[in-house]
């Protein structure tokens, strides 16, 4: 076979299209990685005018991190006294616009795959998160397993905690939601939970609160967000007691304190299961829940044996239902809203029913009846008895 | 051999090597006088102050003049010595011959009185200068038409030692040598088998290579014996030093970066590739043995991994191959993922990179190059070294230009890895030739990375799949067990099964006797003991 005709079939021909898949796709994005600002956590708050959001931008500073060894050697100069986060704030009426207003100001980048929690802050959230949430949906830079909260007060300030025990506060928040074997007193979930639900459900949605300290953040309690604006806060108590009826409890304890003494319930598992007990006009269901869960620490007491086993699988089973039952009051009577899903759990299940209460399930949500029942089983008591 | 050359020349019309004008001539035939033969193969040999003429008579009576021609250097002179001269010269002293033998004359000298191991009788000069040139010594008798080679070669030649690109660690530690006949007693020797078939042409116009092909019969397909005594044949170059020539002579696509012809020092390798239904090609002065057909599961074959229990081999292979992949993508991956997917990687990863790459002055594609290129130097200044200095090169290079450059900045310590675990993976092949082959791939592939990201390594690696899966050698699929994959074929792909396992030859190699063994774990003493009465 001719050497030149080869040449052409099997080399040319394929460089040349390969050339060409450069420029129809545009993927002449090639950036070098100390180009880019990871960008850990955006911030938004209210701004000076209506319409205008101040946004916040937390920018690990790369050369600070690594502890000034690395890069830069004999150049570089002391990491020691740089700070390893800034924040950049801008003006702006989307989210997107801020990012380009800061690049006026910033040399590099911002790159947003890593941003790890986003923040909302509770005056705009109050107002109405609709006009701002489209990116996170739109782009896909966007990384839907980073966290969302809502800020008690300014987003902005809980960017400004700098953490002792981490370098990083962005990822530091992160962990915090990785928790959820150990507490169930705040809403776990991250940005694409919370868009679904707030699309699939007329604007409603539980989603996480957090709140700012000198040096830390916590993120015990939820936000309930109803048609796309802040209605109030749950409790710690209320958001377990919600997450117990959500069946998204895997870990947390329960302490039970009676006149006998006190004793701390490790819980490992929770089963819950709801049914639908009475389709008049308005539903009725029965929610049962067994919990099953270690006795990690008691006082004398209630000290274990056969007797005390079986009371504090009553006690901890009436504060487990009463918890449950806050949470449910607060949603129900309080806010009207229903975020713990009834109504999915309606139009799933039993969708001719839905078709019925669909159009007044607001009214109806609040009036509806909840019998819970909660069983709890000790599965280990400990070492000693 | 003879077959060889009546199939050259009915096929291709081609001269052969002594039908040239340059060459001496078959068809020139001895003459009666001694002297004038002598005379004529000085003609051929003129100027070759090498080749030694040694005049003597047989016996007492000093009445047969006969005449010793080789090369110095080329053959043994104690065989000369003790085989011939002395046993024409001194023994027919003491038992002197009857006079007037005539023409069976001849036929004692040859039959009775030479006690050399290996002659043969020719008539033409053809031949006669051959045989001088390979090391043969050449016995003219007076009054005949007819000269008698003796077998003599014996030269100074390096003796088996263990083969250095493919060491391992258990397994026979015999290696080929540069002597022809050395090479073939080697594989002869682990091949009792008549039917184990050397056939033996010559190669190159001056040269004269000896190059043997061979192969089992009843387990090669005729087709691959015969597509490969067609492609060389069709050699005509002036020399072939090395086994390389003829490699890249009769491969089927010089284009591709990979080889389509296995190599190997290792005459077991041979022995086991042979029994597999390959066709083995030795050739002379070196101690590289092309296998044919080549696929590319052989360039990850090792041969430990059949001497070691299968767990082990299969979990090496699968590292080579890993390797290899390393080898073709590692510094592509680390540009892609940096430049182009960073979001791909771990929050923490990525800042310690980007905290890495802080303040070096250049590109990642920059310094990826860069580093590579001066590793490959580093490489091959090392090779050509001298031992004991390319150790201090490498040191030297890795070390210190590595650790100062990195100290002073102009390269990142995350490059420096990326480099290293790229070369390093690059030679867990057990191919040296290969590994070079993929680390031309690693450019390519920075290349891509760099126009494309993860999209342009795919693409790559889509063109390098295409590609293996046109390529054949010899008739054989290049990508042989994972095209066509069948998996009763022996359980040797990517894994290899356990021996047992492995009952019957791969495929690729379309043998004609597929049964590698018989479970005979059920079979009754008696039956055995039957059978083997029979075959007795």
């Amino acid at each position: 076979m001719n050497l030149s005709y080869r040449f052409f079939q099997k080399i040319f021909f394929p460089v040349v299209l390969l050339f060409a898949t450069a420029f129809v796709a545009g993927c002449w994005d090639y950036r070098d990685i100390d180009r880019r600002f990871f960008v850990g956590s955006v911030a938004i708050d209210k701004g000076p005018q209506p319409g205008k959001y101040n946004i916040s931008f937390l920018i690990p500073i790369v050369r600070a991190i690594a502890g000034g060894e690395g890069g830069g050697g004999g150049g570089g100069g002391g990491g020691g006294g740089e700070k390893p986060v800034v924040v950049e704030s801008t003006t702006a009426e989307t989210i997107i616009e801020g990012a380009r207003n800061v690049a006026l100001r910033l040399n590099r980048d911002l790159f947003f795959e890593h941003m790890r929690i986003v923040l909302i802050g509770e005056e705009v959230a109050r107002e109405g998160l609709e006009p701002f949430i489209n990116p996170f949906m739109r782009q896909t830079e966007f990384n839907r397993r980073s966290r969302i909260a809502i800020a008690v007060g300014e987003a902005k300030k809980v960017m400004e905690v700098r953490p002792v025990v981490e370098k990083l506060p962005a990822a530091y928040m992160e962990s915090l939601y990785g928790n959820a074997t150990h507490s169930g007193k705040f809403v776990a979930g991250d940005l694409g939970d919370f868009l679904h639900q707030i699309h699939a459900f007329n604007g409603n949605a539980l989603v996480s609160k957090i709140t700012p300290d000198s040096s830390e953040v916590n993120i015990g309690g939820g936000a309930v967000i109803k048609h796309f604006k802040l209605a109030g806060w749950l409790s710690e108590e209320e958001t377990q007691g919600v997450n117990f009826f959500l069946g998204k409890i895997t870990g947390g304890s329960v302490t039970i304190d009676n006149s006998r003494g006190k004793c701390t319930f490790v819980i490992l598992n929770a089963q819950r299961s709801l049914q639908l007990t009475a389709d008049g006009p308005v539903p009725e269901f029965q929610l049962k829940v067994n919990v099953t869960g270690n006795v990690s620490e008691t006082s004398e007491g209630l000290s274990m044996d056969t007797r005390n086993e079986e009371i504090i699988e009553i006690l901890v089973s009436e504060k487990i239902r009463s918890e449950i039952l806050k949470g449910l009051a607060r949603l129900q009577d309080d806010y009207r809203v229903d975020v713990i899903r009834l109504g999915e759990f309606l139009h799933k299940y039993y969708p001719r029913l839905w078709k019925n209460y669909k159009d007044r399930w607001e009214d109806i949500f609040s009036d509806v009846k909840i019998s819970v029942s909660v069983t709890t089983d000790i599965q280990n008591i400990g070492v000693s008895k | 051999m003879t077959d060889v050359f009546s199939r050259l020349r009915s096929g291709k019309k081609r001269d052969l090597y002594y039908e040239r004008d340059m060459s001496p001539d078959t068809s020139k035939k001895l003459k009666k006088d001694i002297k004038e033969n002598e005379k004529e193969v000085h003609e051929y040999l003129y100027d070759c102050d090498d080749v030694i003429t040694r005049d003597f008579y047989m016996g007492t009576t000093q009445k047969h003049e006969m005449a010793l021609m080789y090369i110095d250097g080329l053959v043994d002179k104690n065989l000369v010595q003790e085989e011939i001269l002395k046993s024409l010269m001194l023994m027919t002293r003491q038992a002197p011959l009857e006079h007037n033998l005539g023409q069976n004359f001849f036929n004692m000298v040859k039959e009775g009185l030479l006690t050399a191991a290996d002659i043969k009788e020719v008539d033409n000069f053809g031949e006669v200068v051959l045989g001088i040139l390979s090391g043969d010594t050449i016995l003219f008798m007076d009054k005949f038409e007819k000269a008698l080679i003796i077998s003599t070669r014996g030269w100074e030649k390096r003796g088996v030692q263990e083969p250095t690109t493919e060491a391992v660690i258990r397994g026979p530690r015999e290696g080929f040598t540069e002597t022809y006949r050395v090479n073939i007693a080697l594989i002869r020797r682990r091949l009792k088998d008549p039917n184990l078939k050397v056939k033996t042409i010559k190669l190159g116009r001056h040269t004269r290579t000896d190059v043997g092909v061979l192969f089992i019969q009843g387990i090669a397909s005729p087709n691959i014996v015969d597509e490969v005594l067609k492609r060389l044949n069709t050699i005509d170059v002036s020399g072939v030093l090395e086994s390389g020539y003829i490699e890249q002579m009769i491969e089927g696509d010089w284009l591709s970066f990979f080889p389509q012809l296995r190599r190997t020092e290792r005459p077991d390798v041979v022995a086991a590739c042979l029994m597999e239904g390959n066709v083995a090609i030795v050739t002379d002065n070196t101690p590289f043995v092309l296998l044919a057909p080549g696929t590319f599961l052989s360039l990850f074959q090792s041969p430990e991994d059949y001497y070691e229990r299968w767990y082990i081999a299969s979990m090496i292979r699968l590292l080579r191959f890993a390797a290899a992949f390393f080898a073709m993508t590692f510094p592509a991956l680390y540009i892609a993922m940096t430049a182009f997917h960073p979001g791909m990687l771990p929050t923490d990863l990525v800042l310690s990179i980007a905290a890495t790459r802080e303040g070096v002055p250049f590109s990642a594609v920059v310094e990826a190059i860069v580093m590579v290129i001066s590793l490959e130097v580093l490489r091959e200044a090392g090779v050509r070294l001298p031992g004991p200095i390319g150790q201090t090169i490498g040191i030297v290079g890795g070390l210190v230009v590595g650790e100062a450059a990195v100290r002073a900045g102009i390269v990142s310590p995350i490059m420096v890895i990326v480099v290293a675990v790229n070369a390093i993976s690059s030679f867990a092949i057990p191919n040296y030739s290969v590994a070079i082959g993929f680390r031309l791939l690693t450019f390519i592939f920075i290349f891509l990375a760099t126009v494309a990201g993860l999209y342009g390594i795919m693409l790559g690696l889509l063109l390098l799949t295409i590609h293996l899966v046109t390529l054949k050698s010899f008739g054989a699929h290049y990508l042989s067990p994972f095209v066509s994959f069948r998996f009763s074929e022996g359980k040797d792909f990517v894994v290899r099964g356990p021996m047992p396992s492995m009952e019957i030859r791969p495929g690729y190699t379309r043998p004609k006797d597929m049964n590698r063994m018989n479970d005979r774990r059920h079979d009754t003493t008696e039956k055995m003991e039957d059978e083997n009465a029979d075959k007795q």
